[in-house]
Order: structure tokens, then C-alpha cells, then sequence
């Protein structure tokens, strides 16, 4: 059950201006049977927390609590939002959500995004975020006219009521002092109009014209940038360098030794590479040093002639083997996967296969 | 100094002339729509267009481009206009989005080099231009699209 909540009366007045006298939504789930945020005070830093947001223009902006990595996470959530809002779809517009613990995993806690976990964790907050903002536009609709709620009727963007219509830029002002709803109705799965429907991605023209901001991409006045050279070998280490060279190159301000090998940290990116490229670096390659292509795959080779782990067994397979009136041989192979090499950086030995 | 000419716009830069364009975009102009990805001309994602033709940032000297026509993905899809921008919108082609800018600047090259590519000639010509997600069929349509926008005089 989550419980959606106002932000205090001044907080919430106050970031109804901030944002030009539109409406914000703020919920939270009391996943640990504590509020996972509470009402700030006035003089507070102005953070919207909230899922979404409608101007007096009618835009609607959906703040995302997910990382946009290509799955799409961008379209899902305000998908979500926009099945119970009753918005126009055209109106959508998507924000990356700030770090705050509102925006949380509803599981695992902390504000983050994986294991292909987030429509399916936000598929009910986000639905009662879209239901509420849709109750407080429908009373601001309803106290307008002075006419019983449940006579109004929201679609589109627009609230109606026989031959009266408002649109949700028109009430957005109204509705932000409406109470917020303590409980609110889903929509039956037979009724979704845009959720299960192929649906264009929202990300696409910032994507396509060089706009859209990567992690790489964002800049702060005054970084400087470090290439870092690393072992050749999976858990390898330093065992000696000499930075005088790399030093000398102009841009490049420091040579540090970390953990996963000697970083030069320069003015930009080039005067770094070069300076990585000086460095005189002696190795310790360390236990897998010998590691190679066709080793593994020896290794592996070899293992699969061994016995190993029955996961399960049902009827006689050796005798059917042994009787069959047709034996087929084959081999299968797959690619070596990187993550496994990263794995063997960790524990210093080569990954062996479990059988 | 080391005077250049980018998106139409010319820019004084104080770099060492051996620094890649990519680094000057990125870092001096603050055009981040190119992107870094091996920084050997192995993947294509840095691909800007020098004469009009495709050229990988990554390993031009910024010395060699002085004088030239520089245009990047934002120069490129300004007014969205051009044909291969509206295309790759209308097939939702990017999913992670992080190598198309480079898949852009090789198609629009290479649009602008044959108007009407087969199957073959798109993969010929985008063959050095890696999508990760795996995109490939999306692109294939895009650039159809696009040569067919064009065909009708850039409307639709």
C-alpha cells in the first residue's frame, strides 16, 4: 500500500511558485513503516520532489527516478504516470530526477537502477502519482463549476462536464491547493489505453542531434581529467614507475599512483593520454600472468572431460547412451563473456568453469 | 592559435596542433553530441564530416582539418532539416543513443555520396560504425528512409 502524501502547506506553496503556478505531486511509500521523507521547512533548498508536474501551459513533466540507459526507462515510467492522468501524450515531458531518497528503489533502498526492475517496482507508485494529479484536476474542475466530482470527466488533457471543459493548464493552479488524494482507484488492465501499446520513445530527438547528456559529457568549472594506465594482466600491479617523462608533457599537473594503476591528471584529455603514454611502468603481472586465450580454453576443454555436478537426474541416461542404436557428437562454444575476466581481476585467479 | 571552422562558425583555439579534432569539439568547443569510444577509429562513434566527407575525430590532428569545413551531429541536425535527422526520428532508431551521432555523420556521408544505397552499399559503408544495442536493422530503414526523403526533394 503506498500512501501518497502533500509536501507541508508553505513548501508546497512555495514550489508552486517556483514553478510558475502549476501543479507538483509528491508521494512516498512507506516501505519500512517510516515516511521515507518528510515535509521540509521553508527555508529549505528548493528540490522538486515530486513525480510529476503540470504547468499552467498544459506540459506535463514526469521526473524520473531511473537511469535512461537505452531500456527505455524515459517512455515506461510516464507511460505509467500518463494511463491514470488522463494527460495528452504530446504533452509529456520527461526530467531525470535529482538525488534524493524519495526517488529510492521502492526494494532495494537506495536510488538506483538494474536488474531490469523498474517498471515493475514503480508500476503502482507511478500509476497513484497519474491517479492523484487526475483527482485534484477533476476537484478543481468540479469546484469550479460548482458541480459534484464525480459528474466531471477527465480525458485528454482536458476535464469535462456536459458542454463545460477545462484543460489541465487551465486548472493546474486551482489544483495544486486541492487536497491531495489518501486513496485513489486504478484503472482495470482491460481499460489501459497506453500501457501495452507499442509507444514512440520520448528520448529519441535529444539523441539524435547531440543534445542528450552522457556521463562523460558533464562538465564542472575546474575538472581536470586523469587517464589511468593499467596492468595488461587482470589483477596485475605496479611494481615501480617513473613519471619524470609524463611530467614534462604541458597540461599535464599530477602523476598518482591508486590501486589499479598510475593516473595522470591533466588540464584535458589529451595532455593526459599523452602523458600516460610516457609513463615507464614496471609490472608485477601477478598469478595470471600466463593467462591466455588458448590456455582457457584448454583448461575448459579439459574440465568438460571431467565429471561433474548432477544437477538433476531422471532415468538411465549412461545405459541409453550405451544402447543407442544412433550416437550424435557435437560441440558447442560460446564466446568468453567479459564479465567473467573482470571476476578473475577481483579474486586473482583464472575463472573456472562450475560443473 | 589554430583557426578553424566549425558548424559554419569560425573559432580562435590555443591547443597543441597534434591534439585530435574529437578533443577540440568536445573539450574547447563544448560540443559533447561527438563522442569518445576507442579513440583508434575502430567504432565510429566520433565521425564528423571535414569537406563533407566522414572522417574519424578521434585521429585527426587538429592540424590537418585547419581551413576545412567542419560539420558535427549538431551542426548537422540545426533546424532539423536534414533528411538522415528526420529519418533516424521517424524509424526511433537509437536505444542507448550513444553511438549515433557518429551513425548519422557516416549515413548522411555516405547519402551524399550515393542517393539511392542498396542493402550492401549501407552495410559496406556503415561497417565501421559499431552499435552496442545492436541497432543495426533500425539504421539499415533509416537510411532508405532518408534516401527516399530525399529522392522527393527533402519533403514527405
Amino acid at each position: 500500500m503506498s500512501e501518497i502524501i502533500n509536501l507541508s502547506r508553505r513548501v508546497f506553496l512555495k514550489t508552486g511558485v517556483l514553478i510558475g503556478g502549476g501543479l507538483v505531486l509528491g508521494v512516498t511509500l512507506p516501505t519500512q513503516r517510516k515516511r521515507v521523507y518528510g515535509a521540509t521547512g521553508p527555508e529549505a533548498p528548493y528540490t522538486p520532489k515530486a513525480f510529476v508536474r503540470i504547468g499552467t501551459d498544459g506540459v506535463v513533466t514526469v521526473i524520473v527516478n531511473k537511469s535512461e540507459m537505452g531500456q527505455g526507462v524515459y517512455t515506461s515510467l510516464p507511460m505509467l504516470v500518463a494511463e491514470e492522468l488522463e494527460c495528452d501524450w504530446s504533452k509529456i515531458r520527461v526530467e531525470g530526477a535529482p538525488v534524493d531518497p524519495v526517488y529510492n528503489h521502492t526494494v532495494f533502498g537506495i536510488q538506483v537502477t538494474g536488474g531490469s526492475t523498474s517498471v515493475a517496482t514503480e508500476w503502482e507508485r507511478m500509476r497513484k502519482v497519474g491517479a492523484a494529479a487526475r483527482e485534484m484536476l477533476l476537484g478543481a474542475a468540479a469546484d469550479t463549476w460548482k458541480v459534484p466530482k464525480k459528474t466531471c470527466r477527465a480525458q485528454n488533457g482536458v476535464v469535462y462536464h456536459g458542454s463545460k471543459k477545462l484543460s489541465y493548464g487551465q486548472l493546474a493552479k486551482k489544483a495544486a491547493s486541492m487536497p491531495v488524494p489518501r486513496k485513489v482507484s486504478l484503472k482495470d488492465p482491460s481499460a489501459f489505453k497506453i500501457i501495452g501499446k507499442p509507444t514512440r520513445r520520448l528520448d529519441t530527438p535529444e539523441k539524435v542531434d547531440g543534445k542528450a547528456i552522457f556521463g562523460m559529457d558533464v562538465t564542472v568549472t575546474g575538472t581536470l581529467v586523469a587517464v589511468i594506465a593499467r596492468c595488461p594482466v587482470f589483477g596485475g600491479k605496479v611494481k615501480g614507475f617513473n613519471g619524470e617523462k609524463a611530467k614534462l608533457i604541458p597540461g599535464v599537473r599530477d602523476i598518482v599512483q591508486i590501486e589499479s594503476g598510475i593516473a595522470v591528471v591533466a588540464d584535458n584529455f589529451w595532455s593526459a593520454h599523452k602523458g600516460r603514454n610516457a609513463l615507464e611502468i614496471a609490472w608485477d603481472e601477478g598469478p595470471l600472468a600466463g593467462l591466455s586465450t588458448a590456455g582457457m580454453r584448454k583448461e575448459y576443454a579439459d574440465l568438460v572431460k571431467t565429471p561433474g555436478t548432477t544437477a538433476k537426474k531422471a532415468g538411465d541416461p549412461e545405459n541409453a547412451m550405451n544402447t543407442a542404436a544412433k550416437k550424435l557428437t557435437a560441440e558447442y562454444e560460446v564466446p568468453f563473456w567479459w564479465i567473467l575476466g573482470q571476476q578473475a581481476a577481483r579474486s586473482g585467479q583464472a575463472p573456472r568453469s562450475r560443473r | 592559435m589554430i583557426s578553424l571552422k566549425v558548424n559554419g562558425k569560425r573559432y580562435e583555439i590555443d591547443v597543441s596542433s597534434d591534439t585530435p579534432l574529437l578533443w577540440v569539439i568536445r573539450e574547447s568547443l563544448g560540443l559533447t553530441g561527438t563522442k569518445y569510444g576507442c579513440g583508434m577509429a575502430q567504432c565510429g562513434v566520433c565521425t564528423v564530416h571535414v569537406n563533407g566527407r566522414a572522417v574519424r575525430s578521434c585521429v585527426a590532428p587538429v592540424s590537418s582539418v585547419v581551413g576545412k569545413d567542419i560539420v558535427t551531429i549538431e551542426g548537422l541536425a540545426a533546424g532539423g532539416s536534414h533528411p538522415v535527422y528526420r529519418a533516424w526520428i521517424e524509424e526511433d532508431v537509437p536505444q542507448c543513443g550513444y553511438c549515433h551521432s557518429g551513425q548519422i555523420m557516416s549515413a548522411a556521408a555516405l547519402l551524399s555520396e550515393n542517393p539511392r544505397p542498396t542493402d550492401a552499399d549501407i552495410d559496406e559503408a556503415m561497417s565501421g560504425n559499431i552499435c552496442r544495442c545492436g541497432t543495426y536493422q533500425r539504421i539499415r530503414r533509416a537510411i532508405h528512409r532518408a534516401a527516399s526523403i530525399m529522392a522527393q526533394g527533402g519533403k514527405k
